[in-house]
């Protein structure tokens, strides 16, 4: 599965769009994960129990997307984007999406 | 009093079972031990993600039939 973020692929032509894809997750760091990080920003510097959970959540909204994706007999998605947002006070909300098409090689 | 600090002592038991919890159970890294043997069906991909906590590297391959993705450790 081709995943870019731009309008086109190069070497490739667009021959049928499928419409829009997602992929959602919302997770969180659980007590023990919180305090930790909550005694590391007490003294600066990464957090890295907040680094390592964003990143998970940003592969697994990746890999939901292109799992829907491949539901919907697309074979590549372009103009992929991450947002994100917070639910709560210490739930971290990302979500990729993008459009799934259907390409062939030039 | 033994109210009180019969209490405080759950709360206290409370905070610490979540915390053992959440650290063998529940707050685990995303397919961090996916495995080093590739299953059937997947094909490599150029897709290379280094962990910016662990430092490791892995690359993704795909299975194109399922839409799953696959998390190899790489040297």
């Amino acid at each position: 599965m081709l995943v870019v973020t731009t309008e086109k692929i190069e070497g490739y032509k667009i021959v049928e769009v499928k419409g829009p894809t997602f992929g959602l997750i919302v997770r969180s760091r659980g007590i023990g994960g919180d305090i930790m990080a909550g005694l590391k920003s007490l003294v600066g510097g990464e957090i890295k129990q907040y680094t390592a959970m964003l990143e998970d959540s940003r592969k697994e909204a990746m890999d939901r997307m292109i799992k829907n994706a491949n539901e919907m007999g697309a074979n590549a998605i372009v103009m992929m984007r991450y947002d994100s947002g917070e639910i709560g006070t210490n739930m971290s909300e990302i979500v990729a999406y993008g459009t799934a098409v259907i390409v062939e090689k030039i | 009093m033994k109210f009180i600090i019969g209490y405080y002592i759950l709360q206290i038991v409370i905070v610490i079972l979540c915390i053992l919890l959440g650290y063998f159970i529940y707050d685990k890294r995303f397919k961090r031990n996916h495995g080093a043997k590739v299953p059937d069906g997947f094909q490599s991909t150029d897709e290379i993600n280094i962990d910016p906590v662990t430092g490791e590297k892995t690359r993704v391959y795909y299975n194109p039939d399922t839409g799953e993705r696959f998390y190899k450790k790489e040297k």
